[in-house]
């Protein structure tokens, strides 16, 4: 086993600097949690077969609400504690872990919009199901056949081959295209999608809109079949001059009242969810990279454990391990403390939120919030507190986090294998199904070349001309 | 066209095992096709269009007791190729077999390995950069970016140099190639980005048989430990 001071967080409390104490606390509950959930859910059951048990179970435990603000009456955990959560099911199974996780980069995406009342919306329908014994959960519908990476960086979106378009219409929008490789989109009640108002020119005339999958023009098309994460469905979603009230498009152009400023919210809004969605892939792969370890270890313990090298070969993926954990978990607090989120890390605001009434807050702060001025003045604060430093920082780790932990989990799982080898019977499997599951991590979210740029570009390019990046495209 | 090659194109269209099984005993009866196929050349050939066959000839070839063929016929008429769960499940079959641990892996077993390892990452490599020639991003193919171009120029010098060691291959340049196999295949899905992932694409395929072949019937690490304990320092 590892020695159990090998997974405390508490180790690099150091980098938190003032994060409140209840936080950790917060974020040791969400990995006993997640470790609750999984003890009783065998992975490979759902290699062929469709999540629904789980999704429920999810739904009945509150799940999907549990992350949400308290400001629209979600249950307001902290969303730095989704890190203890990911780190605990990122061992088990990255396809389950995805079910909840991509719900909440979703909503994420509302959220960072500053859209309160769509996000309450949503929220108030996630709230009927958790009570009544249904599901109700939410998918991002971001790529685009002609268009993956493109879409996950403000510079490469000026040279993206889209094909979804908003077209503006009385009282709402109207929406034609297709998106692919959305996760759970098969059995999502939400989608959160993107879409432009001029196809030539994307990245200036984003629209996010939310829209039920039920809705008049939306339809599933082939389920994909691929590598790993069969627990976590990826499909294609049609959709077909769908319209969309104004009431739930999250982000639109003429929600400025001046062009500039949608342009910077625009920019940061991708890098604000980016940032933190990376760095929840990270602490997934650092879950892997522990599971590894301890198959490696109860199996060379059987087999090959006097050996010196093989001791040597462990110590390896001891070392990946802990890098890992260690960078994703500094990337946490790096994105939390600088980014849309960082008021919350204030002890007193903390404590606000933690101890408040969610019907106090919901029925005064948050009716604010949900009002277009509400909207507005979410913005105009995201705009006027954004320090480039601090994005810098921010996307800069969000992209280390997840190109170090995920490049560090396929080189352990590589070398756990080359270890234990098909003799190695059912843990040779297992392993096997990590290494599926985990490749996917060094693609989406942009593949890890591309974070690898991001890298260059936020923590090196002031120094070394950081505007000479993506001049490729531009000869 | 020489009667190889043509067995070889035949081999590379979609066959069911059964198809495959009766080609490999066609060529069993020609004593002189029989001596070729058995060259690590001619395995490194077959996987490069289809590395199950390839994979089947070898155990159909193999000294060794190896029970893993029979479990492959077992299979019966299975559309293999038609589907990726199959190699898995014949593994999971193999795993019941513990008199496989007993048998008698040879030397030459190393090298049909390697070769068909060998192959296989020629196709990985192959459907990499076919897909970087025609996938568009930020407005241009994406082999017009020098960061693809970086990374493609390394897996080209991989391969380049697989096709040399095949020419006359031995222990130490088998296990050489075999080494990084699962690094190189997964590099390639990278080149490939989201589509590599998904089934479409025969590289997840191939990602799959290599982690696979690189730790059958042992794992890679032992293998060559074996090899250098008992071969270099004759211990």
């Amino acid at each position: 086993m590892i020695h159990s001071k090998l997974l405390d967080i508490s180790l690099q409390q150091s980098s938190a600097g003032q994060m409140p104490s209840g936080l950790l606390a917060e974020i040791n509950d969400a990995r006993n949690l997640a470790t609750d959930i999984v003890k009783t859910i065998d992975p490979r059951k759902f290699e062929k077969e469709l999540p629904l048990e789980i999704i429920k179970d999810f739904s009945a435990r509150k799940l999907y609400s549990r992350w949400l603000p308290k400001l629209v009456g979600g249950g307001g955990g902290h969303p730095l504690a989704f890190y203890g959560l990911n780190l605990e099911m990122g061992g088990h199974c990255l396809g389950i872990s995805n079910l909840i996780g991509a719900h909440y980069v979703a909503l994420g995406l509302v959220s960072a919009t500053g859209s309160f009342g769509v996000l309450s919306k949503i929220t108030e329908e996630i709230l009927l199901a958790e009570s009544n014994g249904s599901h109700c959960s939410a998918a991002l519908a971001i790529t685009e056949p002609g268009a993956g990476s493109d879409m996950e960086d403000a510079e490469l979106l000026t040279k993206a081959k889209v094909c979804t378009k908003a077209i503006k219409v009385s009282g709402g929008y109207k929406i034609s295209g297709q998106k692919i490789f959305i996760s759970n989109a098969l059995f999502a009640k939400w989608y959160i999608g993107s879409a432009f108002l001029d196809l030539a020119n994307p990245a200036e005339s984003l629209v996010i809109f939310a829209v039920k999958a039920d809705a008049l023009g939306v339809s599933l098309g082939r389920t994909e079949k691929k590598l790993g994460q069969n627990a976590s469905p990826a499909s294609v979603v049609f959709f077909e001059n769908v319209f969309v009230a104004d009431d739930d498009i999250c982000f639109s152009p003429d929600q400025f009242l001046n062009f500039k400023d949608f342009l910077v919210n625009s920019e940061f809004l991708l890098n604000d969810l980016l940032s933190l969605s990376r760095a929840g892939v990270g602490a997934l792969a650092t879950g892997v990279q522990k599971r590894v370890l301890e198959i490696v270890i109860e199996v060379g313990s059987k087999n090959r454990d006097g050996h010196e090298w093989m001791q040597a070969e462990i110590g390896k993926l001891v070392e990946n391990f802990l890098v890992s954990k260690t960078v994703s978990w500094e990337g946490h607090v790096e994105c939390y403390s600088r980014g849309p989120y960082k008021d919350l890390q204030h002890p007193l605001i903390y404590r606000f939120f933690k101890y408040m009434p969610t019907a106090l807050l919901k029925y005064t702060l948050g009716a604010i919030l949900k009002s277009k001025s509400g909207r507005d003045a979410l913005r105009k604060k995201r705009r006027e507190s954004i320090s480039i430093s601090d994005e810098k920082m921010i996307f800069g780790w969000g992209s280390l986090a997840k190109s170090v932990c995920t490049d560090k989990a396929i080189e352990s799982t590589h070398l756990a294998l080359a270890l234990v080898g098909s003799d190695g019977g059912a843990a040779f499997w297992e392993l096997e199904k990590f290494l599926r599951d985990v490749k996917l991590q060094q693609i989406y979210e942009g593949t890890n070349e591309l974070n690898r740029l991001m890298i260059y570009k936020n923590f090196i390019g002031d120094e070394h001309k950081a505007n000479l990046i993506f001049q490729e495209a531009k000869r | 066209m020489n009667p190889i090659s043509e067995w070889i194109n035949q081999l590379a269209q979609n066959l069911s095992l059964a198809e495959i099984n009766s080609m490999i005993g066609e060529l069993n009866e020609n004593a002189e096709a029989k001596a070729l196929c058995q060259t690590p050349v001619f395995y490194y050939e077959l996987a490069k269009v289809q590395s199950l066959a390839a994979f089947v000839l070898w155990q159909s070839n193999s000294p060794s007791e190896s029970k893993l063929f029979p479990v492959l016929k077992s299979a019966g008429p299975h559309q293999l190729m038609d589907n990726p769960m199959a190699f898995r499940e014949i593994a999971w079959a193999q795993q019941q077999d513990a008199d496989l641990k007993n048998s008698s892996y040879k030397e030459s077993d190393l090298l049909s390995k390697a070769a068909i390892i060998a192959g296989l990452k020629y196709k990985s490599y192959q459907l990499a950069f076919d897909y970087a020639q025609s996938r568009i991003q930020g407005g241009k193919t994406i082999n017009s970016w020098s960061s693809i171009q970086t990374l493609l120029s390394e897996l080209y010098l991989e391969v380049s140099a697989d096709a040399q060691l095949i020419e006359n291959l031995n222990a130490a340049s088998a296990l050489h190639i075999i080494s990084g196999a699962d690094h190189f295949v997964s590099q390639n899905m990278q080149v490939m980005g989201g589509a590599g992932y998904m089934e479409d694409y025969i590289i997840e395929r191939l990602y799959r048989e290599c982690i696979f072949l690189k730790n059958w019937p042992m794992a890679y690490k032992a293998e060559l430990m074996n090899h250098y304990q008992n071969q270099v320092l004759a211990l």
